[in-house]
């Protein structure tokens, strides 16, 4: 049997294999050397079941570097599988566990012994109880503990979001209303016959509003305070103030300097275009991008000595060094939960013009949970149509916010698309609970891409009273963007040149 | 040393004597690096000594040190080769004027005219050598694709000159500050090592090595203070280990035989490099407070 096998065992393999666990007085080289490639194989796939990603070539090294310690020391052993099996900080502490569990310390080692000689190696067509069963079992069992305590956090994600959102509930006859919101927007400039209409709903809309707030104080599910949308007492102001003084307005830029939330209904359209305009700003800006510059740039010397080669040195024929093609991706990650309501018409807005003009562009929608909606932006139908399917099929408008689980999903499900040319953008007011887990589901995120632009439409002078948004702006830029004019400006920033 | 005569205690001893002062984890990733032939990849904080790795290596096997520093757009022309275009433009024009001897474009592109950068360098070095491609995730992912071919076969492809082959596998240390998150790619062909900061025994050793004249009471002085400084999340830019030297030397140069109050609200600018680190520290923690557990522990 042995004879057959492939890649030859370690040199060092005699004398002192015992040192991982599971084996004992070996009686021959040959079935040593089968047992320990084994016994490594298995602690590979071990790690692959934990979501380590590990090659076989790196398998290989680690066998290799079994070959150059001394498998007698426990801690080179573990020295030499991590340092060649385990490439990613983040997987040292899985690692660690796998180790520990896989390899018995040789100091428990007598204790353990009865149970492990009456294992077998798989090879030896055995029972189904081995070390690499034990490692499961003991991950299983360690789960069981990790599942009570998430299940205790979700429970208490639950009550808390149902503080934080108006009233539990309440999202069906928002949506009904947010659509015939969005009906009014995607008009553009023609307002109409169903303008007066919508803009009737959207003061209902507020009216209502209103309404719940109130009840939900009372009712005691928010303090006043936490009950401020944006965190600040300025910008939420008393309700009647939300109504904006119509009169007051001199041209029709002052739409561009009003609280994205205190917009009146009859500049919803106009509000609308504006942003049309500014996401196309920000595709052209990104998409420019995609293509070489046509004009020219700086002399290519290397291409132009070559070019010129056949001209007997005489520099006839110029080549200009072109911009290099780079294509970053956009991905865009957006609150639509109870506190970002009211800017949440804006938002969508911002995103179907973005989705429109951008290939490519991925768009997750998030309150409780993380909702991948880019295929509604694919279909190609227009913007009410778009947005009311998106609307009426995501159960995430309107709800309580929980960023964590939002990025934390978004780590798991969605790696992929996070590459050093990535841009992350976030549109949130940064209220969440589990801020410091966000925050640490954030940096992850932030190595792994070129940068993350958070927009956030709390007003700057808030940040400073909120620990989170501390905590987040270390890992992002972030920019304050509640009026159309930050937005812009945002946009027109250098942030996105490359 | 040799390569072929290395062990690991053997290596451990060698670091040490370099001033280089570590855990044997880390020397024994460093020694199956060398022994399997890989890529050294090192992650860590910055300032925790991942630079120091390439130049201890190098000092011990008394090979010279090739290093190629990282930045955003650096590109193969850069890291790799470039031909000397000036020198071939004057070869082009003294030609015209020499009637009679030929020249062919091969002549032209010959190693003659190839200006070697770092990579070409080290593959084409008959010599030992080391090379350190510093804060390697600073780069573009087109240029880690390219990197991670030249280093799993220690070969480069010129077109005008055909394929050049390692004449010996160099040395080669990676490091990176895990600003970015470099290709699995990468680091599938590279052995792993990750540094964190020292612990107060291991950085009064780094001290004594490197400030002797601080002394052993002032170096655990300063050592407790910026590990109680580094375990402050608030702080954006924790201090590297050559900023725990810089103040150790600093205390010295003043004549300040010990971490007190005042001594402490004077220096630590030494050992922090902004206004709103210094300002958290001297909220958070306090100058009282942080005098008072150096010169407790210590």
């Amino acid at each position: 049997m042995g004879s057959r096998r492939w890649p030859p065992p370690p040199k060092n393999m005699v004398d002192n294999y015992p040192a991982l666990a599971g084996f004992s007085s070996p009686p021959t080289r040959e079935e040593d050397a089968d047992r320990f490639l084994h016994s490594l194989v298995r602690f590979v796939h071990s790690l692959r079941r934990l979501g380590i990603r590990v090659s076989v070539a790196e398998t290989r090294d680690a066998l290799d570097a079994l070959s150059r310690v001394n498998l007698l020391d426990r801690g080179q052993v573990k020295v030499a599988l991590s340092a060649t099996l385990v490439k990613n900080y983040h997987n040292r502490k899985i690692f660690d566990q796998a180790f520990d569990s896989f390899f018995a310390p040789s100091e428990t080692l007598p204790q353990k012994q009865p149970e492990l000689m009456n294992e077998q190696p798989v090879c030896g067509g055995g029972r189904d109880e081995n070390v690499g069963d034990r490692l499961v079992k003991a991950v299983k069992e360690d789960e069981r503990d990790w599942g009570k305590e998430f299940l205790n956090l979700l429970y208490l994600t639950v009550e808390e979001n149902e503080k934080m959102s108006i009233k539990p509930g309440w999202t069906k006859q928002f949506k009904k209303q947010f659509i015939e919101t969005i009906g009014k927007m995607q008009g553009g400039g023609d307002e109409g016959p169903s303008a007066p209409v919508a803009g009737k709903t959207e003061s209902s809309l507020k009216r209502w509003r209103r309404q719940m707030m109130k009840q939900a104080i009372k009712a005691g599910w928010v303090s006043p305070a936490k009950n401020l949308i944006a965190g600040s007492e300025r910008l939420d102001g008393v309700p009647e103030t939300v109504i904006p003084d119509v009169e007051t307005r001199q041209d029709g830029e002052s739409v561009l300097y009003e609280d994205m939330k205190k917009i009146a209904e009859e500049d919803l359209a106009r509000a609308g275009i504006l942003i049309k305009k500014l996401s196309r700003r920000l595709a052209t800006r990104i998409s420019r991008r995609y293509f070489k510059g046509r004009r020219r740039g700086r002399l290519d010397i290397r291409r132009t000595i070559r070019r010129n080669v056949s001209y007997g040195g005489t520099l006839m024929d110029l080549k200009f060094q072109s911009r290099k093609e780079q294509k970053p991706r956009l991905v865009l990650i957006c609150d639509v939960s109870g506190s970002m309501a009211r800017y949440t018409v804006f938002v969508i807005q911002f995103i179907y013009g973005l989705s429109n003009v951008v290939r490519g562009i991925e768009t997750f929608i998030f309150s409780e949970e993380l909702e991948r909606v880019t295929p509604y932006m694919k279909k190609g139908d227009g913007f009410a149509r778009t947005m009311s399917s998106l609307v009426e099929k995501s159960s995430q408008w309107g709800m309580g916010t929980n960023l964590h689980a939002s990025l934390a999903a978004f780590l798991k499900d969605y790696l992929r698309l996070l590459s050093p040319s990535t841009y992350v953008i976030i549109v949130s007011d940064g209220q969440t609970i589990q801020a410091d887990q966000a925050a640490r589901n954030l940096e992850e995120i932030r190595s792994r891409v070129r940068d993350i632009i958070w927009l956030n439409t709390m007003p700057r002078e808030g940040w400073k009273r909120s620990p989170a948004i501390n905590e987040f702006q270390k890992h992002c830029q972030m920019f304050e963007c509640s009026t159309l004019d930050q937005l812009n400006r945002v946009l027109g920033s250098q942030m996105l040149n490359v | 040393m040799k390569l072929n005569e290395l062990t690991v205690n053997g290596l451990y001893r060698s670091f040490e004597e370099q001033g280089y002062i570590c855990e044997k984890n880390l020397v024994i990733t460093v020694f199956l690096a060398l022994k399997l032939g890989k890529p050294l990849l090192v992650e860590g904080a910055p300032g925790v000594g991942k630079t120091e790795i390439g130049k201890v290596l190098s000092r011990i096997f008394n090979a010279e040190l090739i290093r190629l520093q990282c930045y955003e757009g650096l590109d193969e022309n850069k890291a790799l080769y470039e031909w000397n275009y000036q020198k071939q433009l004057l070869r082009i024009q003294l030609q015209k004027e020499s009637i009679g001897t030929e020249m062919a474009e091969r002549d032209l592109f010959s190693y003659e005219y190839l200006l070697e950068r770092p990579l070409l360098k080290a593959i084409r070095s008959r010599k030992p050598v080391v090379l350190l491609i510093d804060e390697v995730d600073k780069v573009e992912e087109e240029f880690e694709a390219f990197l991670f071919e030249l280093l799993s076969d220690f070969q480069v492809s010129i077109p005008e000159l055909g394929t050049i082959a390692a004449e010996q596998i160099p040395v080669v240390v990676l490091t990176s500050n895990r600003e970015r998150e470099i290709s699995d790619g990468l680091r599938r062909r590279c052995v792993y090592l990750y540094i964190d900061y020292p612990t107060v025994e291991k950085e009064v050793r780094i001290l004594q090595v490197k400030a002797p004249e601080a002394g052993e009471k002032l170096s655990r002085e300063v050592a407790n203070a910026v590990s109680l400084i580094r375990a402050n999340q608030g702080i954006s830019k924790k201090p590297a280990i050559s900023e725990s030297i810089d103040w150790a030397r600093a205390l010295v140069a003043l004549g300040a035989g010990s971490l007190d109050q005042e001594v402490v609200k004077q220096t630590l600018n030494i050992v922090l490099k902004n206004k709103e680190d210094i300002e958290t520290v001297q909220r958070e923690v306090g100058v009282k407070a942080l005098a008072a557990s150096a010169q407790k522990h210590g």
